[in-house]
């Protein structure tokens, strides 16, 4: 009998299924809505533990695809940047995490010259000419 | 005691010693798995794979130790199902078998799998406590995956590489006739670039990057909190990019990979805990029809978040 008992046992054992035990986390809030532009590409420094993803309405697309030959009035960029951190489920990964600073950078017609025009939110540690340079230079990533 | 209980008891003796005999006779009779010769064993410094020899390779080997209970009845057919399952996911007898890329990406998985607490299966450790991987063991894995990371450095032949696909794409780009759909019905949606990012990875692991997208469902679910289970229609792109360092040192998305999806469907894809999974490779977008089944088994890991990684989380 204390066979049949241990034998029983042992089958509920193996026929049970606890499920692993994970630190609880939780999920982080969406800071930056698109507002309609769309991702050009993105950038990495891990000197400095960031991630930066770059938007750009439809002039700016088409400068970054290298539709047109000279700036247009009407371009807008949007660089977003955040600290990278640990990925909670994936070691070996970093992730995006809190949204350091969100910069701007408009294409102005203005007396016939094209004039950029910059703003930031999150005021952090930007370097703005590199940030300018950046925006007005990168091109776009390969999206299928 | 009476006659007639006297009898009973003999009558339960006798059909206990019945019953002990025939399983007895069945347990020493029955082969739950055969074990194959070990063809191409994984190599890994000694501390590594002590760690995964203790607990791991009676599933994921040739070298499967089994003990008396094993061969009981039912139990039986469930260990020959776990590990029949584990050998067809990998094997380290069989470990020459597989590409260095998925040798790499197992590896981390497997730790990943462990810390989760997902691996070794809680029914395994139950019965066999000493195959419990330790703070120390994770330790050990964690010290060894951190020195196969991959460190981009500026390529030039990667750098040529994306230029020449990306000045295809500027100057060819067209919309495509036809969308690719994976064998399990999968269509590739180009409408995400009009969906919220969801996050953007960095991986250490393979060199790549990657940007995810949610669609209005998912999103709204992410927004809400409501992922446990996700609502049906939630979809999830992965675009995915090979680091290219540039010259200022930054890093920036370089070759197309893949585009991967997670598409939500609790009936259809009931089989995979309601996700379908698909996969598009190069710019080509050619469905890669094996992914399906891997994603899943490695989504686990993820479990507390509906099966769903990329997500940014706070401390």
């Amino acid at each position: 009998m204390k066979n049949a008992i241990l034998y029983l046992s042992l089958i509920l054992v193996f026929c049970s299924c606890a499920s692993g035990v994970n630190k609880k986390v939780h999920l982080r809030e969406y800071a930056f809505n698109d507002s309609g532009l769309k991702v050009i590409t993105a950038r990495l420094n891990d000197r400095s533990g960031t991630m930066s993803t770059l938007y750009g309405n439809s002039a700016a697309f088409d400068w970054s695809m290298g539709k047109n030959t000279s700036r247009i009035g009407g371009e807008v960029y949007k660089l977003v940047t955040y600290k990278q951190q640990d990925h909670a489920f994936w070691y070996g990964s970093r992730i995006n995490g809190k949204v350091i600073q969100v910069e701007t950078l408009q294409l102005k017609q203005q007396a016939g010259r094209i004039v950029p025009v910059y703003t930031i939110e999150y005021p952090g540690p930007a370097d703005t000419l590199a940030s300018i340079n950046y925006m007005m230079n990168a091109t776009a990533a390969y999206f299928p | 005691m009476t006659k007639l209980f006297k009898r009973k008891m003999m009558i339960v003796v006798v059909l206990a010693v019945i019953a002990i005999t025939t399983v007895t006779i069945i347990s020493i009779n029955t082969t739950v798995i055969a074990n194959s010769p070990v063809t191409g064993e994984i190599q890994l410094p000694a501390d590594v794979k002590q760690v995964l020899m203790q607990s791991c390779y009676d599933c994921h080997s040739n070298e499967t130790k089994l003990h008396w209970y094993n061969k009981l009845p039912i139990a039986a057919s469930l260990a020959r199902r776990d590990i029949t399952k584990a050998r067809k996911h990998f094997n380290f007898s069989e470990w020459n078998k597989l590409s260095p890329n998925e040798q790499n990406g197992l590896l981390w998985e497997m730790y990943n799998m462990v810390n989760a607490g997902e691996m070794p299966l809680p029914s395994y450790t139950a019965l066999h406590p000493g195959a419990k991987v330790s703070p120390t063991g994770l330790s050990i894995l964690r010290n060894y995956l951190n020195t196969i990371k991959v460190d981009p450095a500026f390529n030039a032949d990667k750098e040529k590489q994306a230029d020449s696909q990306y000045l295809k794409w500027v100057n060819r780009y067209a919309p495509p006739d036809s969308l690719p759909v994976s064998a399990n019905g999968i269509k590739h949606m180009p409408e995400y670039r009009n969906w919220q990012v969801m996050s953007t990875t960095s991986r250490l692991d393979n060199g790549t990057m990657r940007v995810m997208y949610a669609n209005p469902v998912a999103y709204n679910a992410i927004k809400t909190g409501r992922i446990n289970p996700w609502p049906n229609g939630s979809v999830i792109v992965k675009l995915v990019w090979e680091k290219l360092v540039t010259a200022s040192g930054d890093i920036r998305p370089g070759k197309f990979l893949n585009v991967q999806y997670m598409v939500r469907d609790s009936e259809k894809f009931k089989d995979t805990k309601g996700w379908g999974y698909a996969k598009f490779e190069t710019p080509a977008l050619k469905p890669d029809n094996e992914s399906p089944s891997k994603c899943a088994s490695c989504h686990q890991a993820a479990n507390q978040t509906g099966y769903v990684f990329d997500l940014s989380t706070k401390d």
